[in-house]
């Protein structure tokens, strides 16, 4: 079953969003583990669009649809900002200590790798991104 | 998110609980810096973090880790991590905050790893 949330893209729709995430992960008796790398790629993702925004076009509203086939976790998550690809963005460079390093920079990085596909693409006036995440213990 | 301050001889120890994520991540950096402020002083030689109640770290969490680092080294001060759980470790691996953070399986392998009198002082009770 397909649970489905719309948020107005604001700070305090992130606790909604968790408590989606939370929800629907002990519906589909997701242990805490699992649900808690849910709640991160959400996480993430939200602050994508809420805190670096879309360009001049701004996200008003983000859309999330969560559900589970088999061993596989299906994430349909879409903002109507202005066109982005996350998949283009570079993946940061890990390999230096800790004056090299930047402090930020990690978000997207970290969904990417917590999923085993990802694809996005841009329909009409919305950025759509659709992640298959394998459940695990 | 809770973050509760115990000094073991030359070493602190920071006790965090609770989840660290964009709202939360603002308060461990700030705590971080309480204790950081203080080292340098020939008294105070590190900062473990012990992560053990910290079931949840986002990005945001990990650039708050990452400041305190940088402000630590930039001290010359040393600072490692304890304890880590299941979804934080993976989160550590996935970014390589090895390279950032030095991290222990335990308090006393964490605090062995700065000073002998910490340990000492670990093991003998409740902080001073």
């Amino acid at each position: 079953m397909v649970a489905r949330i719309t948020l107005p893209n604001d700070r305090s729709s992130f606790f909604d969003l968790r408590a989606f995430a939370e929800g629907f992960a002990a519906r589909e008796g997701l242990s805490d583990v699992m649900g808690n790398r849910l709640v991160l790629i959400l996480e993430e993702l939200f602050t994508n669009v809420h805190k670096f925004g879309r360009g001049d076009h701004s996200a008003k509203v983000i859309d999330v649809g969560l559900e589970r086939v088999g061993d596989d976790l299906l994430v349909a998550f879409a903002d109507d900002g202005g066109a982005f690809n996350p998949l283009g963005l570079p993946i940061p460079r890990m390999d230096r200590n800790v004056d090299e390093r930047p402090v930020g920079g990690l978000g997207f990085h970290i969904v990417r790798s917590m999923t085993r596909k990802l694809r996005y693409e841009r329909t009409g006036s919305w950025n759509r991104l659709h992640l298959v995440c394998a459940v695990r213990p | 998110m809770t973050a509760e301050e115990a000094r073991f001889a030359d070493v602190v120890i920071l006790r965090v609980a609770g989840r660290v994520d964009q709202e939360t991540s603002l308060g461990l950096q700030e705590a971080l810096q309480r204790v950081i402020e203080g080292i340098g002083a020939p008294s105070l030689v590190g900062l473990v973090i012990d992560f053990s109640r910290v079931p949840y770290i986002s990005s945001a969490g990990l650039r708050a880790l990452m400041v305190g680092a940088k402000q630590c080294k930039a001290r010359g001060g040393k600072i490692a991590l304890a304890a880590l759980q299941p979804v934080v470790r993976e989160v550590f691996q996935i970014s390589r905050f090895d390279k950032v953070i030095a991290t222990f399986e335990s308090l006393p392998d964490a605090l062995g790893s700065m000073s002998q009198a910490a340990v000492v002082a670990f093991r003998a009770g409740p902080a001073r």
